[in-house]
C-alpha cells in the first residue's frame, strides 16, 4: 500500500522533527571512553601483538624467583618472541643474537614464561589457521630446541609458572578459560572456567593461589579478580574490585596482590581473598610492579593528552600513593611497561613515543622516586626485561624489528641487536 | 596525539553522528531524556572501541545499531512503550487537531506508537531512515527472515488500526 508508506515516511519526519537537540557530550562520558579506549587498546595489543600486562609480571615472576639462586651470567640468555613464528636468544654477556628457533609457520606467538630453575621456556601461541588453536611450546634453554608443542585454550594471552616449578598457567582470552600444564609431563590438565575475557595472571610466591584479571566484553567491564587454587586447580570466589581491570602484581611477601583497573589500584589481602580500600591514581594505570622489598608498588598510568605517561608510587604499608611522577608527555602507541632491578633501585618505565616524539624508556630511582633523563631505544617499544644481576635491561622494539640492551649503571642504550620481526615478549633466564 | 586533539576528534565525531542518532533514538523511544541518554551511552559504547573509528561510515552502522539495541533493551525491561503511545497522543493533541490530513497523521502517530518496540524500531529504520530489509538486518543483527516478518506484521498491524480508525 503506497498511501501507508508515504504516510508513515511523513509522520515518522514530522515526529523526527520533535527530537530534542543533541546535548554536549558529557566530560563524564567523555572519561568513560577514554578508559574504554585504553581496554581496547589493552586488548587488541593482547590479540593482535601479544603484549600482555601477563607477561610482564611472567618475567618479574621469574626475575624474582632468578633472584634467590646463582645466575652465573655467562649462562644467562634472553628468549624474545617474534610476533611470527621465532624465538631468538640473546646471549647476554656478549648481546649477541643466537640462531632463531623457528616454532612452526604461521603461528602467532604472544606469551613466553621460564621455570625458577631456567631450564626450560614455555612459549604461549596460536595457529596457525583461523580458529585460534593456541598451543605452549616448552623450549629446552640448554640446548635452545623447541619440544613439541602442548595443546591449550584458543587464543593464550599470557603465562605464568608457579615459583615451585610445577605447573604453568596458560590464560586463554577468548576461551575464559586457563589452562594448567604439568611441568613434569608437559601434558595439560582440564581449562579452569574464569571470568569473562581473562587477560594476566599472577601468581603468589608460596605457588598456592594464582589471580587472574578479566576484561569483560567491550560493552561491560567486570569488576572481578578470579583466584584458582592451584592444589585443586578450581576456581575460587571472585573478589570484586574496581572496573576494567588491566595489570596485577604480588607483594615478594605474597599478602598483597594490587589491581590496577580504570583509575584506582585495589589492594586484595591473598589470606582471606578480599579488596581493601581502592587507592586513587591518574587515569588508566596500564602496568604495575612491586620493588623487591616489597615496600613500594609502582603504577603506570597513561590518562593521554599532556599529562602523558605518570608513575604513581604506593606505599605498600599504609597503602597510600605518594606525588605521581610524570616520564612522558605523549600518549604511548603502545601499552606501557615497567621493570625494576633485583636490588630495587631503579625503576625502568618504557613511556611510549608519540607521533614526533622518539621511544624512550624513563629510569625512575626509586629512593627519591625522581625520574632520571629518558633513554632514547628502537620504535615501537613494549616489554622490557631486567637480567638477573641486574645489569642490563632489554627493551624490544616492535617496529624496528630490534632489542636495545641499557646499561643500568650508567642508563646508556647499547646498540640494537636485531631479531626477528615484530618482538612483542622477553624472558629472561639464566 | 595530544588530549585536545583527541577530546576534539570525539566532539567532532559526536558532533557529526550525534544528530541522527538522537532522532533514531527519538523515533524508537518516544521520549526526550530517554533517547538523549541512550544516544550517550551508544557513543560511549561505540567510541570506546578504537577500531570502530577508523571508518566513518562504520561507525555511523555501529552507533546505528547500538542505539536500536539499546532502545529495545530498555523498553523491554521497563515496559515503557505504553507511555510512548501517550506522549505521541498528547502531543499531537496539544497541536490542535483540525484538518482531516492532521486526523490520519495524529491516526498514524498513534499506530506507531502501539506497535511493539522490535517492530517500531523495523518500521523505523524502513520508512525513516530508508534502509533495505538487508541493510536493517545487518543493522539489527537479525536474520532477513526475521527482519521480513517483523515488517510484514507491523504493516498488517498498522493497516488493521488505521482501517479500524481511519
Amino acid at each position: 500500500m503506497a498511501e501507508l508508506d508515504e504516510m508513515l515516511a511523513a509522520v515518522l519526519r514530522d515526529l523526527a522533527a520533535e527530537a530534542p537537540a543533541l546535548p554536549p557530550l558529557s566530560p563524564k562520558a567523555r572519561r568513560r571512553i577514554r578508559v574504554r579506549r585504553a581496554a581496547a587498546v589493552v586488548a587488541s595489543a593482547v590479540a593482535v601483538a601479544g603484549i600482555a600486562a601477563g607477561t610482564v609480571v611472567g618475567v618479574q615472576a621469574l626475575t624474582r624467583a632468578a633472584l634467590s639462586q646463582a645466575s652465573p651470567r655467562h649462562l644467562t640468555t634472553a628468549y624474545v618472541l617474534g610476533g611470527s613464528d621465532t624465538v631468538t636468544p640473546i646471549r647476554t654477556a656478549t648481546n649477541t643474537a643466537l640462531p632463531p628457533i623457528d616454532l612452526g609457520k604461521g603461528r602467532g606467538l604472544c606469551a613466553i614464561a621460564s621455570t625458577p630453575d631456567g631450564k626450560t621456556a614455555y612459549v604461549a601461541g596460536y595457529g596457525p589457521g583461523p580458529a585460534f588453536l593456541g598451543t605452549v611450546t616448552p623450549i629446552r634453554t640448554a640446548t635452545n630446541t623447541a619440544l613439541r608443542p602442548v595443546k591449550a585454550g584458543p587464543g593464550p594471552c599470557a603465562i605464568a609458572i608457579t615459583p615451585n616449578g610445577k605447573t604453568v598457567y596458560v590464560v586463554n582470552l577468548p576461551a575464559d578459560t586457563v589452562t594448567p600444564i604439568r611441568t613434569a609431563t608437559n601434558t595439560a590438565l582440564p581449562p579452569i572456567r574464569v571470568g569473562s575475557r581473562p587477560l594476566a595472571i599472577a601468581i603468589t610466591p608460596d605457588s598456592k593461589t594464582a589471580y587472574v584479571i578479566t576484561r569483560g566484553s567491550v560493552a561491560r567491564c567486570p569488576d572481578t579478580v578470579t583466584p584458582i587454587g592451584t592444589a585443586t586447580n578450581t576456581a575460587l570466589r571472585p573478589i570484586h574490585v574496581g572496573g576494567c581491570p588491566t595489570a596485577i602484581a604480588i607483594t615478594p611477601d605474597g599478602k598483597t596482590a594490587y589491581v590496577a583497573d580504570g583509575s584506582q589500584v585495589t589492594p586484595i589481602r591473598t589470606a582471606t581473598n578480599t579488596a581493601l580500600r581502592p587507592i586513587k591514581v591518574r587515569e588508566i594505570p596500564a602496568a604495575i610492579a612491586i620493588t623487591p622489598d616489597g615496600g613500594t608498588a609502582y603504577a603506570v598510568s597513561f590518562g593521554g593528552g599532556r599529562r602523558g605517561v605518570t608513575v604513581t608510587p604506593i606505599r605498600t604499608a599504609t597503602n597510600t600513593a605518594l606525588p605521581p611522577i610524570t616520564v612522558g608527555r605523549t600518549f604511548p602507541q603502545n601499552f606501557p611497561a615497567i621493570a625494576i632491578t633485583p636490588n630495587g633501585s631503579t625503576a625502568y618505565v618504557i613511556n611510549g613515543s608519540g607521533i614526533i616524539h622518539q621511544d624512550a624508556v624513563t629510569p625512575i630511582r626509586t629512593a627519591t622516586n625522581t625520574a632520571l633523563a629518558p633513554i632514547t631505544v628502537g620504535r615501537g617499544s613494549c616489554a622490557i626485561a631486567i637480567t638477573p644481576d641486574g645489569k642490563t635491561a632489554y627493551v624490544t622494539n616492535m617496529s624496528s624489528g630490534s632489542v636495545t640492551p641499557i646499561q643500568t649503571a650508567t642508563n646508556t642504550a647499547l646498540r640494537p641487536i636485531k631479531v626477528g620481526r615484530s618482538p612483542c615478549a622477553i624472558a629472561i633466564t639464566r | 596525539m595530544s588530549d585536545s586533539s583527541a577530546g576534539d576528534r570525539l566532539g567532532v565525531l559526536y558532533a557529526r553522528h550525534g544528530p541522527d542518532a538522537l532522532r533514531l533514538a527519538y523515533l524508537i523511544t518516544g521520549d526526550h531524556e530517554l533517547s538523549e541518554d541512550l544516544v550517550q551511552e551508544a557513543f560511549i559504547k561505540v567510541a570506546g572501541r578504537l577500531t570502530a573509528l577508523r571508518n566513518a561510515d562504520s561507525f555511523r552502522w555501529y552507533l546505528r545499531r547500538t542505539v536500536v539495541n539499546l532502545a529495545n533493551s530498555y523498553l523491554r525491561h521497563r515496559r515503557v512503550e505504553r507511555a510512548y503511545a501517550k506522549g505521541l497522543i498528547s502531543s499531537a493533541a496539544g497541536a490542535g487537531v483540525s484538518s482531516p490530513d492532521m486526523v490520519t497523521k495524529q491516526a498514524v502517530r498513534e499506530a506507531i506508537g502501539r506497535l511493539p518496540a522490535r517492530q517500531r524500531a523495523v518500521v523505523v529504520l524502513r520508512y525513516y531512515e530508508d534502509l533495505t530489509d538487508q541493510q536493517i538486518a545487518s543493522v539489527l543483527g537479525w536474520p532477513l527472515g526475521s527482519v521480513k516478518s517483523s515488517l510484514y506484521r507491523a504493516a498488517a498491524a498498522l493497516r488493521e488500526r488505521l482501517g479500524q480508525e481511519g
